[in-house]
């Protein structure tokens, strides 16, 4: 495939500069993402799958944060260097964001037609009737019924699957070629969770737009993902496409995530799980991050930083386990 | 209920003003006033009218509509709202009510009691109590209000600018004002009148400027949790900018602590004023200001008890109205909160 990417990062590296020292939120992060196509970013909570997609949207809080290296190319441009008022023309308008919490995610004192209409008039120059027509619109879109009623209502009005049809609504009203979903569905119910997957599966072909999804969650994942990134620490740990990602995984951390998603018809009575914590991201492990918890660890996992190691085209990891010899193009 | 009634206050503003028009030559500003007055109670009329409507249709109600709930559930909120519509009718209307005037002086008639031509009786210069105190009123409320306003604005800006800028913004901002507020106000009052001379203007600036730091100080509080918020996220991520983000996002969810801080703070202001006037330093006469007539009157306290009691009623009334609203309002605005 020859296809020109929608996005790509090259080596970001976000630094957070705190009164304690120095954490690198974002540690020579590489991904690429293709026009249409979905990308889950996999890891624990504090391992920068936030903080990437926030320096996407050159929305770091500065200070503490900055993006100190690396490029992030969108269509051929470089977003690390435009400035706030170009950025602001991306933002909404091409690259669009959903965030975990519905529930406070809307603004509670606009209404829900009001806030729909605001990224409307911004950036496609609408008038207001227009505007709320398109509201309208992209409310019937995201299956809200009664539509025309539901724009004169407030957030506190409506459920939580409701609220983040809303912010769907809201995301993609100026159809946006990249959509970022912060773990959007991690507030919401089972049933609830299923039915906004679906709509935004639904919606990505219909508006042939790529996505970036956050999530914890493999059994999202499994469901959504074209391709997967797993990160661990501020780096990415395994890259590849979901089939390797799920049936030939390489990391001992990917495999420890596996693990520990519990199946129906296992009957276990402890649940895997990968021992210990995250480590203190001001005093990381010189070596291989992982390696204090990794029960596979070598001694030269300890010593050096293990290098991406390539499995087939699009796979990858950054494991000693698979040595050093393999073809390590980077 | 409430509909009614107004629409009752409504007609009887109508038959008011068709009956003092031939006289609306005498003050056309007042006329006017009176005339927007009424109409906004018509509009009020409307809205509620509308309201209901809308209630019967869909049982989930607005904030708004909420707080107005609670506010009409407070009958001593209601009963100071009702005082203070009842004052600002009398305030805009003073020189039709009363047919003497609050600076002539009857030397026929030095310090005399209630009488017919004289309703609350006359002062030591012979000059009309109740034509005073209405007039009182009226640049108590004016002044009062006004710095109000001017504070509320003012201190709004500020404590938006540091507590969304935050950082040295912040620092600068919030710095500047403690230093100003370690200033007696009662000395920088005289400080200033000595400077610049007395005025209304000069007035309304010092009273203004006095109180900014409670104003910033709560509403830069009310800003730093409001832009942790999720949704001031969101509205940075589909591009909007800070300016717009301040006042469609940030000021929206910060107008409860605004209203209640400035309901609270008339009633402060109009006791302060009140307070510069008995010393001399506020309104000077022969403009009528409560304040001065209570300096006045206490001198006569013996003779005639009518020139410190009715400034002194009037005061009390004003100032108990406006404490006794803002505590209502705080209420309704708190509890929606707590919700």
């Amino acid at each position: 495939m020859t296809q020109e990417p929608l996005l790509e990062i090259k080596n970001l590296e976000t630094v957070f500069f705190t009164d304690d020292g120095i954490i690198k939120g974002c540690d020579k992060v590489s991904l690429k993402v293709n026009p249409g196509e979905t990308l889950a970013v996999v890891g624990e909570s504090g391992s920068g799958k936030s903080v990437t997609a926030m320096s996407i949207l050159n929305l770091i809080p500065d200070p503490p944060g900055r993006v100190m290296g690396g490029e992030i190319l969108f269509q051929g441009q470089n977003l690390v260097s435009l400035r706030q008022e170009e950025m602001r023309k991306i933002r909404g308008n091409h690259i669009a964001m959903i965030f975990q919490e519905p529930m406070t995610s809307l603004n509670p004192a606009m209404t829900v037609g009001d806030q729909i209409a605001e990224s409307v008039i911004l950036h496609q120059h609408l008038g207001k009737k227009a505007a709320m027509k398109k509201a309208e619109e992209m409310l019937q879109l995201v299956g809200i019924p009664a539509p025309t009623q539901r724009l004169k209502e407030y957030p506190h009005q409506m459920s939580g699957g409701m609220r983040q049809r809303v912010m769907i609504a809201i995301a993609l009203a100026c159809s946006p070629s990249l959509l970022i979903a912060d773990e959007p569905t991690s507030a919401l119910d089972v049933t609830i969770q299923s039915q906004i997957l679906k709509l935004m599966k639904k919606l990505q072909e219909q508006m042939g737009m790529a996505v970036i999804l956050i999530t914890h969650d493999m059994g999202v994942v499994a469901e959504t993902a074209d391709k997967v990134a797993v990160m661990y620490c501020g780096s990415i740990v395994e890259y590849g496409e979901s089939h390797d990602i799920f049936f030939n995984s390489k990391h001992p951390y990917l495999q420890g995530l596996k693990q520990s998603v519990l199946s129906i018809d296992d009957m276990v009575d402890e649940l895997p799980v990968i021992k210990g914590n995250i480590p203190d991201p001001l005093h990381l492990p010189q070596g291989c991050r992982f390696e204090p918890r990794c029960p596979r660890a070598m001694d030269i996992c300890k010593k050096e930083r293990p290098r991406p190691v390539y499995f087939n085209d699009k796979h990858h990891a950054c494991c000693w386990l698979h040595g050093g010899d393999h073809d390590t193009r980077s | 209920m409430v509909r009614l009634k107004s629409f009752y206050l409504f007609m009887l503003s109508i038959l008011l003003q068709v009956w003092w028009f031939p006289m609306a030559s005498l003050d056309w500003i007042s006329y006017g006033l009176f005339t927007s007055m009424t109409l906004g109670l018509g509009l009020f009329t409307i809205a509620m009218a509308r309201n209901k409507k809308r209630q019967t249709a869909n049982t989930m109600k607005g904030s708004r509509e909420l707080m107005w709930l609670r506010l009409k559930k407070n009958k001593t909120a209601m009963v100071a709202m009702g005082v203070l519509i009842f004052l600002s009718y009398l305030t805009v209307l003073a020189p039709f009510i009363t047919p003497q005037s609050p600076l002539d002086t009857d030397w026929g008639a030095l310090s005399q009691g209630i009488s017919s031509t004289h309703w609350l009786g006359t002062d030591d210069m012979g000059r009309d109590i109740f034509a005073r105190a209405l007039f009182g009123i009226r640049v108590a409320m004016g002044i009062g209000v006004t710095a109000v306003v001017l504070n509320t604005l003012i201190g709004t800006f500020l404590g938006l600018l540091a507590g969304y800028y935050g950082g040295k913004t912040d620092t600068l901002i919030m710095r500047l004002l403690e230093v100003w507020n370690a200033i007696p106000f009662i000395l920088l009052a005289i400080a200033i009148m000595a400077a610049l001379g007395t005025g209304i203007g000069k007035l309304i600036l010092i009273v203004s400027l006095s109180n900014l730091m409670a104003f910033a100080r709560i509403i830069r509080g009310s800003v730093l949790t409001v832009k942790e918020h999720d949704y001031i996220a969101a509205a940075r991520v589909i591009g909007i900018s800070d300016t717009s983000i301040i006042l469609r996002h940030v000021l929206p969810n910060c107008i409860s602590p605004i209203l209640v801080l400035a309901s609270l703070s008339i009633g402060e202001t109009i006791l302060v004023i009140a307070g510069l006037s008995f010393l001399g330093l506020g309104i000077q006469p022969p403009m009528p200001s409560l304040g001065g007539m209570l300096a006045n009157g206490q001198q006569f306290l013996h003779e005639n008890f009518l020139m410190s009691l009715v400034p002194g009623v009037t005061i009390l009334l004003i100032v108990l109205s406006f404490n006794l609203f803002g505590d209502g309002v705080r209420d309704a605005l708190d509890s929606r909160l707590n919700d």
